[in-house]
C-alpha cells in the first residue's frame, strides 16, 4: 500500500467517524424534540407522581439534558446502548436478534437486484432500440415509481392468496420450534417464506442498477476501444461482458453505497407488509411507543451501516478502476 | 426516494410547530358584552392510528356547528402526546377517549370512583373532566365501602344518574366485540359475555376437531413488549399472561365473579378478607402453590410499584399467612372492589423463582412460570409466543396449546384466518366482518361489550364547567349516525358510563339521549346563552 492510499484511507475513516458523531448528536436532539413525555408511555398514566419520579430516575431522565447527552455518548463508545423503556432488556440484545433477521432478507435481495440489474442493463444496452429494450426500460421505470408497499401487497394477493404458492408473511411457519442459526435459515421452510419479500425487493431495487448500467454501457459502447475489440474479431458476447461491461461498472459501485440506504428505508415497509420480524418493524414500534433507547440505537445502527458502506465503496473504487489515484 | 426519507425526518419538526400553534390560540376573556364562545379545542386520535375516532371528531364538529360553535380538531399520536395531554397537562376542551372493553372494568369502581372522585383529578388520574363535587364524592366513597352487591348497586345507580344528568362524559357508542374463530379446526368454545376472546378463558374451552391441536391466535400487534407482570402496563399485554397465571378470583362466562384458585373467600370484617386456597394448585415446574406464594406476590407487586396493579393494590395494608392454604388480607379502609377487581387481576407468582431475582424490574421472565392452564413454551421475538397445555391444572384445557402469532397489521392477521393459517382473530375492521361471515370455516362471534367511545369534557374550563352547556352538547351528538357510519351498526347507542352489557351494574333507567338539536338550543337559551349577529353562540351575560 502506497503512502497516498494510507493517508487517504485514514482521512476517510476520520471523516466517517465525524459523520457518525454528528448523526449520534442529531439523533439525541431529534428524539428529545418529539412532543410528549417518555415517562408517560413507560408507565400506565394512572400512576402517582412518586412512581413517575422513580422511573425518571431509573432511566436517567431526571438529569440535566447535557449530562444525559454526555452519558449517552460515553455509553455508546463502550457499546452500551441502554435498556429498553418497555421491555426491560438491554437494547444491544434486542438489536442483535432483529438485525440478523433483516440481514438474511436484505443481503440476498440486494445480490439478486444487482445480478439482475447488471446483466439486464448490459443486455438491453447491447440491443438498444429493440422492443426488448423498450419493454424492459418501461417496466423498470414503472416498478421504480410504484411504492414498494403497494408492490408487496400486489404480490401477496396474487402469489399468496390467489395462487397459494407462497406464505403471505412471516419468516418461518408459526409454531416451528426455536433452533440454531443453521437449523433456522438453511431450511426449505425459510426459503419459501423468503421468496416473496426477496423477489419484491430485487425487482424494486434492481431497476436502478439496470437503468444506470444501461446508460453507462451505451456510453462505453461508443468508445474507440470497443471498435478495436470488434476489429480484433472477438465474439460479441466477449465484447459486451468482458470489455464493455467491466468498464461500465464504476457508476454501479457508486450506486451500491447509495442504494444501501434506500434498501434500509424500504425494509421498514417490506417488513411491515410481510410481518417479517426485522429491524425495520422494531424501529416502527419503538418510534410509535416513544421507546427512545431502542429507536435511537436502531437509527444509529442504520446510519453506521450506510456510512460504512460509503467508506467501503470509496476504497474499492481504486481496485475497480486503476485510473483512480490517491494523492 | 430521497423526498420520502426527508419527509420522515421532518415530521417531528412539523409536529412541534403544530403544537406550538395550538398552544398559542388566544382564548377570549371576560367582558361586559356577551362574548362569542372561543373555538372548541377537540382532541382526537390520528387518522392513521384510529380512523374511526378521527372521523368522529369531524361528525362532532359538524353537529356542534349547528349550535353556533366552532370546533378545532387536533389529532394527536397515541400513546404520546395524546396521553400526556389528557392525563397530565389537561389542555383540551373536549377529548375523544375510547375505553376498551375489559374484564377489569366490569367492577363499577373503574367508571365511578376512578373517573369522577375529586382525588383522581390530579396529574395522572383518570378524572379527565376534573369533577370535584362533595355530594358525588360521598356517594363514590360509599359504594366502594359496601360489600353487599345489592346495596352497592343502589348507590352505583345514584352515581350513574348524577353523571348522566351532569354530562361530563358523553358516551357515544358501546361497541360490540367482534371476533372470529376457525370452526373447521376447533369447536364448542365457551365465549364469555362482554369480552369474548379477550378473556383467555375462551381458549381454555376450544376443542380441537382436526389434525391441528394447538390454537393459532392471530394478533395484529407486532410483538409483546414484556411478559413480566411487574413491567407490563397495558391490558392488551397482560391478558396474554392469564393463559399461564392463575388468579384467586375469575369472572365466569356470565360475568359473575367467583373463586378460581381460591376455594373460599370471606370478608371477616369491613377491612379483613380471608382467602382459602384450593389444595391442588401446582406451578408449572412441579412445586406446590401455597399461601406463602400468595403473600410474596402481593408484597412484590406493591414493592416494585407494578404499574398495571398500582391502583387496585393501593388499599391493601398487609398480607398475613394463616396456614399453608389460608391468607388474610388487611385493608387500609373498606374496599369492596378488592375481591372482584384486585383478586381477579393479580397473577399468582412463584416465590421460589422470584426471590432469587436481584432486579425484578429488569427480569425478562423467560420462562414465565405460573400455575395456569397453559404453560409457557417459547417466545420468538417479533414472531410468536407459544404456550402448551398444563395437564396438572385443576381445570386442564381442551387444546394442546395456544400459539400467539404476531402479524403487525390487521390485514395480515385477517388474511391468515381466511387462508386457515390461523384459528382465532380477536380484532378486525368492520368490512372484514362481512367478508369473514361468508366463509364456511369461519364462525364470527359478536358480544355486546363494555367498550365505550366517549367525549370527555374538561370542566376546569369555561363554559364546560356548566352542566347545561354540556347537556346541550350531548343532545346535539348524532349517536345513531356515528354507530351506523363509523361502526357499521355493530354496537349500541351510548347512555350511562356503565355500559348496558355490564348487566350486573348498569342502570337500566338511563336511556341514550335522542339526537335533538332544537332541544339543545332551547337548553342553551334557558341557561342564558345567546347568539350574535353571525349566529355564533355567546356566553350568558352577567
Amino acid at each position: 500500500m502506497s503512502r497516498g492510499i494510507r493517508v487517504y484511507f485514514l482521512k476517510r475513516v476520520a471523516l466517517a467517524a465525524a459523520t457518525v458523531f454528528c448523526l449520534a448528536t442529531l439523533m439525541f436532539v431529534l428524539f428529545r424534540m418529539l412532543p410528549g413525555d417518555p415517562t408517560l408511555t413507560v408507565l400506565s398514566p394512572a400512576l402517582s407522581p412518586e412512581v413517575q419520579a422513580e422511573l425518571r430516575q431509573r432511566f436517567g431522565l431526571d438529569r440535566p439534558i447535557l449530562e444525559q447527552y454526555a452519558r449517552y455518548l460515553a455509553n455508546m463508545l463502550r457499546g452500551r446502548l441502554g435498556v429498553s423503556f418497555h421491555r426491560g432488556v438491554p437494547v444491544s440484545t434486542l438489536l442483535g436478534q432483529y438485525l440478523l433477521n433483516t440481514v438474511v432478507l436484505m443481503l440476498p435481495a440486494l445480490v439478486l437486484a444487482y445480478a439482475l440489474g447488471i446483466v439486464g442493463g448490459a443486455l438491453v444496452a447491447w440491443r438498444r432500440g429493440s422492443w426488448a429494450d423498450t419493454a424492459t426500460t418501461t417496466a423498470a421505470m414503472v416498478f421504480r415509481s410504484a411504492p414498494i408497499f403497494w408492490l408487496s401487497i400486489i404480490f401477496i394477493s396474487v402469489f399468496a392468496v390467489r395462487l397459494g404458492l407462497f406464505p403471505s408473511g412471516h419468516m418461518l411457519t408459526p409454531g416451528t420450534e426455536p433452533a440454531g442459526f443453521f437449523a433456522t435459515f438453511f431450511t426449505v421452510d425459510f426459503l419459501r417464506h423468503l421468496m416473496l419479500p426477496m423477489v419484491v425487493m430485487a425487482i424494486y431495487y434492481g431497476c436502478y442498477p439496470l437503468l444506470v448500467m444501461r446508460t453507462s454501457m451505451l456510453e462505453v459502447l461508443g468508445e474507440d476501444f470497443i471498435d478495436l475489440c470488434r476489429a480484433k474479431g472477438l465474439s460479441e458476447r466477449r465484447v459486451i461482458f468482458r470489455h464493455a461491461g467491466r468498464a461500465s461498472l464504476l457508476p454501479i459501485a457508486t450506486s451500491v453505497s447509495l442504494l444501501g440506504a434506500y434498501v434500509v428505508a424500504g425494509s421498514v415497509l417490506v417488513e411491515t407488509v410481510f410481518s417479517w420480524p426485522g429491524l425495520g418493524r422494531l424501529m416502527v414500534q419503538a418510534v410509535t411507543d416513544s421507546d427512545y433507547p431502542v429507536a435511537q440505537a436502531s437509527f444509529l445502527l442504520i446510519a453506521v451501516l450506510v456510512v460504512a458502506g460509503n467508506l467501503l465503496a470509496d476504497v474499492l473504487y481504486g481496485l475497480l478502476d486503476p485510473r483512480i489515484r490517491y494523492q | 426516494m430521497t423526498m420520502r426519507w426527508r419527509a420522515v425526518r421532518l415530521v417531528p419538526f412539523a409536529m412541534a410547530l403544530a403544537l406550538l400553534a395550538g398552544s398559542l390560540t388566544v382564548r377570549s376573556g371576560q367582558a361586559a358584552d356577551p362574548q362569542p364562545i372561543a373555538p372548541i379545542n377537540l382532541v382526537t386520535w390520528t387518522k392513521a392510528q384510529y380512523p374511526v375516532q378521527y372521523e368522529e371528531a369531524s361528525v362532532l364538529a359538524e353537529a356542534w356547528k349547528k349550535l353556533g360553535l366552532e370546533v378545532k380538531i387536533e389529532a394527536l399520536n397515541f400513546p404520546n402526546p395524546l396521553l400526556e395531554r389528557v392525563f397530565k397537562t389537561r389542555e383540551f376542551d373536549g377529548a375523544i377517549v375510547y375505553f376498551t372493553g375489559q374484564l377489569e372494568r366490569l367492577d363499577p369502581e373503574f367508571y365511578t370512583y376512578n373517573a369522577f372522585h375529586s382525588s383522581r383529578a390530579v396529574e395522572g388520574g383518570w378524572n379527565f373532566s376534573g369533577i370535584a363535587n362533595k355530594d358525588l364524592d360521598r356517594l363514590l366513597e360509599a359504594q366502594r365501602a359496601e360489600y353487599d352487591p345489592a346495596k352497592r348497586k343502589v348507590i352505583v345507580d345514584q352515581i350513574q344518574e348524577w353523571i348522566f344528568r351532569e354530562s361530563p362524559w358523553l358516551v357515544m357508542v358501546n361497541q360490540d366485540e367482534v371476533q372470529a374463530y376457525n370452526k373447521a379446526n376447533f369447536s364448542d368454545p365457551v365465549i364469555p359475555k362482554v369480552t369474548g376472546f379477550n378473556d383467555p378463558q375462551a381458549f381454555f374451552t376450544l376443542k380441537p376437531r382436526g389434525a391441528r391441536k394447538v390454537i393459532r391466535w392471530a394478533s395484529p400487534i407486532s410483538d409483546l413488549k414484556t411478559i413480566n407482570p411487574i413491567l407490563a402496563s397495558e391490558s392488551s399485554q397482560i391478558r396474554v399472561l392469564y393463559l399461564a397465571y392463575d388468579t384467586l378470583v375469575k369472572y365466569g362466562p356470565d360475568t359473575t365473579p367467583g373463586p378460581w384458585a381460591a376455594s373460599e373467600i370471606r370478608a371477616l370484617g369491613p377491612t379483613v378478607v380471608e382467602v382459602t386456597l384450593r389444595n391442588d394448585l401446582k406451578f408449572h415446574d412441579g412445586v406446590k402453590l401455597t399461601a406463602d406464594d400468595v403473600k410474596f406476590t402481593f408484597d412484590l407487586l406493591i414493592k416494585h410499584n407494578a404499574p398495571y396493579f398500582k391502583t387496585v393494590l393501593e388499599p391493601l395494608e398487609s398480607v398475613e399467612v394463616v396456614s399453608p392454604t389460608k391468607v388474610r388480607f388487611k385493608l387500609k379502609r373498606p374496599y369492596a372492589p378488592f375481591i372482584t377487581q384486585t383478586l381477579a387481576m393479580t397473577p399468582l407468582l412463584p416465590k421460589h423463582v422470584w426471590e432469587k431475582i436481584d432486579k425484578p424490574t429488569e427480569y425478562e421472565n423467560i420462562p414465565a412460570i405460573g400455575s395456569g392452564p397453559f404453560k409457557f413454551d417459547h417466545w420468538k421475538k417479533g414472531q410468536e409466543v407459544k404456550f402448551s397445555r398444563f395437564a396438572d391444572h385443576f381445570r386442564p384445557p381442551a387444546a394442546d396449546g395456544v400459539l400467539l402469532v404476531f402479524f403487525g397489521t390487521r390485514e395480515g392477521a385477517y388474511t391468515a384466518l381466511v387462508k386457515q393459517e390461523a384459528d382465532v382473530l380477536d380484532r378486525m375492521l368492520s368490512h372484514q366482518v362481512d367478508e369473514l361471515s361468508k366463509l364456511e370455516h369461519v364462525q364470527v362471534v359478536r358480544v355486546a361489550s363494555n367498550a365505550a367511545d366517549t367525549v370527555v369534557l374538561n370542566a376546569r374550563r369555561k363554559p364546560f364547567d356548566d352542566p347545561q352547556f354540556r347537556t346541550a352538547l350531548s343532545y346535539a351528538i348524532p349517536r345513531k349516525q356515528i354507530l351506523d357510519e363509523s361502526y357499521n351498526g355493530l354496537g349500541t347507542l351510548g347512555g350511562s358510563v356503565i355500559a348496558p352489557a355490564n348487566e350486573a351494574w348498569s342502570d337500566r333507567k338511563i336511556k341514550p339521549l335522542e339526537h335533538n338539536v332544537e332541544k339543545a338550543r332551547e337548553i342553551l337559551k334557558k341557561a342564558g346563552y345567546g347568539w350574535d349577529g353571525n349566529g355564533r353562540l355567546t356566553m350568558p351575560a352577567r
